[in-house]
């Protein structure tokens, strides 16, 4: 996981920087943190995962000036703004943040990282046994749909790209659940970040594809989905 | 064997207008139930047995069925079904002359029960849940919310009722014959005339609950809005009171420049920033409205000594307007301190979470006992429970006004009883 800091007071650079240090520490994560004393330093590489940042940094900078830079080269680096003026946060229209953290409660960066390591929940393989015995290696991030083929599991990725495995809908449901996948109907596992639309019958994915809602998930597909949105939109 | 169905039938309709018209449940205990129903059926059993219908048997068995059967005070029951017998008894009697005229054109004469009594009762059924349907469950209000005076009233225009249509029925049963169609036009245009005034009564009462119930929720929503009011009074008089002293504090400051005590100066500036720090708003949501009101519940919260937790903040304004505001957010968060102040570790946590095209709040507070569910929804635990509760229900309202999703949990975490109230608004446009 990539870390980055932007930050022009030295003092503080360094309180967050520790800050994100002890939180990786105890809960064993490994991960890069760089820090940056401006906005340039840091747009000449800017490869993060999340980045906090300043909102008024020296020499005129505006950190919502950056984030929108980052928007316009199609980041997904989420952004978590930096601010000791609570009611510079309002001037935060033109950028989505993923949080607002004001400096004089640096215990607000912990609660920032476990929500955004919730958010990414999806970035792990897993295994998969192909009917001809290669063991596969599926990126569950790029997972669209997993549907019952037979006597297989047909899993559908996002570029369209198809694996024939071996395994039983229901007990893949149940091992996928924890990581946004919902089984929707009987033979239909969706991944809960694709579907663009919903209505009361029936799901549509990102890909155009509709599958109707089975009358017994129901009820728990929208509160999953609803739970999903909140947590990983 | 027709005492027994008539028994039967009888049984189901009672249990159909208290579960369904007074919303009582039916005991826990199923011992009672069993008892409820052995004793029913006996009756029966003992009227087949002997060929009778005596009233006395009659009384004894749907008194005690209903009694067991049902979970309330002993003589709230007691009154119910005597009530009960005496206007299904009306209506049966009604239903049954009903049919007699419609299938053979004329009265029958004898009062023993005989095959006629079966629809009979289907007929009072259909009534019943024709007006259980249009009127009680369409309005979600229950025989039990209306008024003592109204039931008694509605009793007394039943006896009325009563007179009127025997008195109908005589007419048409003894000049049916003589005046042919005419007779059967009067006859229909009396009982839908004697029908519909029942159905206007009852709905008189109905919307009078409904006008009460509208006027609770407006008196609320104002009590909140000038708690707040009151609450931004004090802070305004506060700021006045500073702003009257800081000519003061500010001639103290210049004389200690002048005496160069500028330690004395930077100490003095350090408790004036204190004081000024306390007239700022202490939560900033990111909607000014939003904030007047989570600052009024922190401000409660902090007197009624609630750990109160604000976390997110908005880029945008919520897309409701300030009414709803107010009745969302400040029935939400009343409730939520009202529980959390029987909690053991009273604490209320305020989450605001902004994505493209939704803003979610979720709000859980802990409570002193995980809160019962009936029928899937939260019920009041206030003991008030004909004035209270409507609190949820303005705020499911007011989410489905704008489209948005609602989900309630009550749950355990750690061994603490929390409650949680998640909420999604679709953005404006969205």
């Amino acid at each position: 996981m990539k870390i980055g800091v932007v930050e022009d007071e030295a003092v503080w650079r360094n309180k967050i920087q520790a800050v994100i240090e002890k939180y990786c520490k105890d809960k064993n994560i490994s991960s890069q943190i760089n820090s940056y004393g401006s906005g340039k330093d840091f747009m000449k590489n800017p490869d993060a995962d999340l980045l906090f940042l300043d909102i008024e940094l020296a020499e005129g900078e505006d950190g919502f000036g950056i984030a929108e830079q980052l928007m316009h080269f199609g980041s997904k680096c989420k952004v978590c703004f930096l601010t000791s003026h609570t009611e510079m946060a309002r001037l935060g229209y033109r950028v989505n943040a993923f949080r607002y953290l004001d400096k004089r409660h640096l215990e607000e960066i912990k609660e920032a990282l476990d929500f955004f390591l919730e958010t990414r929940i999806q970035d792990r393989m897993i295994d998969c046994k192909e009917t001809n015995g290669i063991c596969t290696k599926i990126n569950l991030n790029e997972l669209l749909l997993v549907e019952t083929y037979g006597r297989k599991l047909r899993y559908l990725m996002l570029d369209g790209s198809e694996h024939f495995c071996e395994g039983r809908i229901s007990e893949t449901a149940q091992s996928l659940s924890q990581f946004g996948f919902f089984q929707i109907q009987r033979s239909y596992i969706v991944n809960l970040k694709y579907i663009e639309r919903v209505n009361s019958r029936e799901i549509t994915l990102c890909n155009g594809l509709k599958v109707v809602i089975g009358r017994t998930h129901s009820k728990e597909f929208k509160k999953e989905f609803f739970q999903w949105r909140m947590r990983f939109d | 064997m027709v005492y027994l169905v008539d028994n039967l039938l009888n049984y189901f309709i009672y249990l159909f207008i208290i579960h369904f018209g007074f919303r009582l449940n039916p005991r826990k205990n199923r011992l009672f139930i069993g008892a409820s129903v052995l004793i029913m059926l006996s009756a029966g059993a003992y009227n087949v047995y002997f060929d009778t219908n005596s009233p006395i048997v009659y009384l004894l068995w749907s008194v005690i069925s209903i009694c067991l059967f049902f979970e309330d005070r002993l003589w709230h029951l007691l009154v119910l079904s005597a009530a009960l017998m005496y206007f299904t008894g009306i209506m049966d009697t009604f239903s049954v002359m009903l049919i007699q005229i419609v299938l053979i054109g004329r009265g029958v004469d004898g009062t023993d029960i005989t095959w006629w009594m079966e629809p009979a009762y289907l007929l009072s059924f259909f009534v019943y849940l024709l007006v259980y349907l249009r009127i009680l469950k369409k309005n979600d209000v229950y025989l039990c919310d209306i008024k003592i005076k109204y039931k008694f009233a509605f009793l007394i225009q039943i006896s009325i009722f009563q007179m009127f249509y025997n008195f109908v029925f005589y007419f048409f049963h003894e000049n049916h014959t003589m005046y042919g169609w005419d007779a059967y036009a009067v006859f229909l245009i009396s009982i839908v005339g004697a029908i519909y005034s029942l159905f206007l009564t009852l709905s008189l009462a109905v919307k009078q609950i409904l006008s009460n119930r509208q006027n609770k929720e407006l008196q609320s929503f104002l009590y909140m809005q000038k708690q707040q009011y009151d609450y931004q009074l004090q802070q305004s008089a506060a700021i006045r009171r500073f702003k009257h002293d800081l000519v003061n504090h500010m001639g103290v400051l210049r004389e200690l420049m002048n005496e160069k005590k500028t330690e004395e100066a930077k100490e003095y500036i350090d408790v004036i920033w204190n004081l000024q720090d306390e007239f700022d708003l202490k939560i900033h949501t990111g909607d000014s409205f939003l904030d007047v009101i989570v600052n009024y519940y922190l401000y409660l919260a902090i007197k009624e000594q609630v750990e109160f937790v604000v976390l997110g903040k908005l880029t945008e304004k919520i897309p409701l307007e300030l009414f709803d505001i107010t009745t969302l957010m400040g029935n939400i968060l009343q409730n939520a301190v009202e529980a959390a102040v029987k909690a053991d570790v009273p604490r209320i946590r305020v989450e605001l979470i902004e994505h493209k095209k939704e803003i979610f709040i979720v709000v859980s507070n802990s409570v002193a006992e995980k809160v019962t569910i009936e029928k899937g929804f939260f019920m009041t635990s206030k003991k008030d429970k004909a004035n209270h509760g409507f609190g949820l229900k303005n705020m499911i309202a007011t989410v489905t006004k704008y489209h948005g999703e609602y989900y309630m949990e009550s749950m355990e975490e750690n061994g603490e009883a929390l409650f949680k109230i998640s909420i999604a608004i679709p953005k404006a446009g969205d």
